[in-house]
């Protein structure tokens, strides 16, 4: 079948007003909340992931895409307004938008960003309908050996790059993997790590462990922020429209920062901040105005928000084809299709379950056109999230960490899990520790052990026979050695340059 | 800023070099504990197991990496704790933080026994203040509105009963 068939499947299958209502109520909440400073997308769709929890799967993440989406493109706003990002995708918008907006061309910016991020999104979902499937027919050829050392790498490489810090990175994916232990064990109902309690065999479930590592450690973090002075300059929603001819002259910026973005969101450990750095220099570097960049050109927007939208759709590629999530978000979301019994990998792409993800797929493209249709009616409204106060945020968004946690099971004992990962997470964020490659590895955990010892036993307990005559597995792992090598390397050598 | 935010305006400010070191001595003792006497302990050895290959092989191998890498934290913030003071970086750990962490305990304590929507106004009323706030009216406000319409959505959207505690008799 090819990619047009399923994209057409997919909009009639996905197509109805309950599911259209989601992803428009998703969008909006998303451009919300990435306009909001403080809150990202990963926050956002953790938050609202246990609201979902009793949806069909196609609203259900028609919603979180929304989120998603919308959260990406939002972070813009405030970047542009306040020259604080609302997302760290957002940082390099703020270079020229702040700038922009000094000069009183703040709606120039702000639409700018708008159509740079559709273009983006939209590339970055045509890339997801191409590739996807190639991806997981090829993906259908591995076994045990295969999906243990693809584990490995999407964590060590998660653990490795989103640091910034591999050796507090790969602690904090040990932390993840000891949480996933932690319960019956899967192969033979052993009780590992239970401490004679009944309710902690039911093990470590991914809800209150997102939240409390996204959300409430977040949360707790910034209520530190009310001791610093900070007074923000809110430039005003004004100036000229942006003109079409404007638009069209960087067509070509904008589909080759969007490729950037597709390139770099379908690499696992990258994330949009990397991508619209990354086609924001390509672009001062092609430019024939290079001397604007910096104080104030349309290009550099352009660049940068094509770039991070383009992430949007890529990095659910290697998510759902192979089951390793591309950044913080997409973590979260591998969390939601385990939610909803949708085990990523090339099963996703067959018989009845095929259904569902094109009509995924064909929503994160009704999702973006969305963001584009509300992001053009309600851009002032947007604009005046930003000065909506902390002390009306802050309790709203607790008590929305604490009822959604609760709702999902209906346990206290989830509560107080999620209580002991807060103070964890706080802890880490303290530390610079990253918590996406905690989740990850809680998530990853069962289904790597699993494959590990399956593929054991299998060989008669001999790693080197588990590996012996697998050419695709021994080139993971190896991808995975050579990359942790790099990381450290350049680790070092950063060290080093800092102390010089 | 009001009052109970300066009251809880204390904070504790250490080297980074120092906690990264005092962490890595913590997760290195717990991992080896974890990897020599907890995983025979506290990780049963299950039936059927094949070729040596048991619920405790995986887990025994992470508490071992993290020994590792637990060491590697501490000689890395032991190198840094060893340059001048001037450039070291800090951490600091303010009490207000462990304010909003007890309010969410507390909602987590009060749930069953006073309900959803008494515990949810309670920890929603604390939070305000922490968060900075001023105005009396605007907190309940704020609260009455939130709990009031995230209990309807519960009940009513999702289906799902949160607890009623002591408003039983009205709420049923």
């Amino acid at each position: 079948m090819g990619a047009f068939q399923n994209l057409i499947e997919g909009f009639s299958f996905s197509f109805g007003w309950y599911n259209y209502m989601m992803a428009a109520f998703g969008t909006v909440l998303g451009i919300i909340i990435g306009a909001l400073p403080g809150l990202t997308a990963t926050t956002g769709v953790s938050i609202f992931l246990p609201l979902t929890f009793y949806m069909d799967p196609i609203p259900s993440f028609g919603f979180l895409l929304g989120i998603y989406c919308g959260g990406t493109y939002g972070g813009s706003i405030t970047a542009i307004l306040i020259n604080t990002p609302g997302t760290p995708s957002a940082a390099a918008t703020a270079i020229e938008g702040y700038e922009m907006s000094k000069k009183g061309k703040a709606l120039k910016a702000l639409e700018m960003a708008l159509y740079a991020s559709f273009v983006g999104g939209i590339i970055s979902c045509v890339s997801l309908i191409f590739i996807s499937p190639l991806l997981a027919a090829f993906a259908s050829k591995f076994g045990n050996p295969e999906y243990f050392v693809l584990g490995l790498f999407g964590i060590s490489i998660v653990a490795s790059l989103a640091a910034g810090n591999m050796i507090k990175g790969l602690i904090a994916a040990c932390f993840g993997l000891t949480l996933s232990f932690i319960g019956l064990d899967h192969i033979n109902a052993a009780q590992r790590l239970t401490f004679g309690s009944t309710a902690m065999q039911a093990g470590i479930t991914t809800i209150p462990a997102l939240i409390a590592l996204f959300a409430c450690g977040e949360l707790l973090l910034q209520g530190e922020d009310i001791y610093q002075k900070v007074d923000l300059e809110i430039q005003a929603v004004k100036g000229e429209h942006l003109k079409f001819k404007e638009f069209i002259h960087y067509w070509w910026q904008m589909i080759v920062s969007s490729l950037i973005g597709c390139f770099i969101g379908a690499v696992p450990g990258t994330g949009g901040g990397i991508a619209a750095f990354t086609a924001y220099n390509f672009a001062q570097k092609a430019s024939k105005h290079k001397e604007e960049f910096g104080k104030g050109t349309i290009e550099g927007i352009a660049a940068s928000e094509a770039g991070n939208n383009g992430v949007t759709g890529a990095t659910l590629i290697p998510l759902l084809t192979l089951g390793i999530p591309g950044d913080a978000v997409t973590a979260v979301l591998l969390g939601a299709l385990m939610i909803q019994g949708l085990t990523p990998g090339p099963g996703l792409f067959r018989g009845e379950y095929a259904k569902t993800i094109f009509g995924i797929f064909a929503l994160l493209i009704v999702c973006n056109i969305f963001m584009l249709l509300f992001g053009k009616i309600g851009l002032p409204l947007f604009a005046k999230v930003t000065d909506i106060p902390k002390e009306i945020l802050q309790p709203i968004v607790l008590a929305l960490c604490c009822v959604g946690t609760y709702a999902a099971s209906k346990r206290i004992y989830e509560l107080r899990v999620m209580l002991v990962i807060a103070a964890v997470a706080y802890f880490m964020k303290k530390l610079k520790m990253p918590t996406a490659p905690a989740l990850l590895a809680l998530i990853l955990g069962e289904t790597v052990e699993a494959y590990l010892r399956r593929g054991l036993i299998a060989k008669r307990g001999s790693l080197i026979k588990m590996f012996s005559g697998r050419p695709i597995a021994i080139t993971i792992f190896a991808i995975t050695v050579v990359m942790l090598i790099f990381s450290a390397v350049g680790e070092i050598r950063g060290t080093k340059h800092a102390d010089d | 800023m009001n009052k109970l935010v300066k009251a809880l305006d204390r904070k504790i400010v250490l080297r980074a070099s120092l906690v990264d070191m005092v962490l890595g001595g913590f997760i290195f003792a717990l991992n080896l504990f974890l990897a020599t006497i907890g995983t025979s302990k506290f990780i049963e050895e299950g039936y059927g197991n094949k070729y040596g290959v048991s619920p405790r092989t995986f887990p025994r191998a992470i508490f071992i990496a993290a020994c590792v890498l637990s060491v590697m934290m501490i000689i890395r913030g032991f190198a840094e704790f060893r340059k001048k003071k001037e450039t070291e970086k800090t951490v600091q750990f303010h009490l207000i933080s462990l304010a909003i962490f007890l309010d969410m305990v507390l909602f987590v304590f009060t749930l069953i026994p006073l309900g959803y929507p008494v515990a949810n106004f309670i920890m929603m009323t604390i939070m305000y203040w922490l968060s900075g706030g001023k105005k009396w009216w605007k907190c309940i406000l704020v609260a009455v509105l939130f709990t009031a319409a995230s209990w309807l959505f519960f009940r009513t959207s999702l289906k799902i009963q949160l607890p009623v505690g002591i408003l039983s008799g009205i709420l049923k």
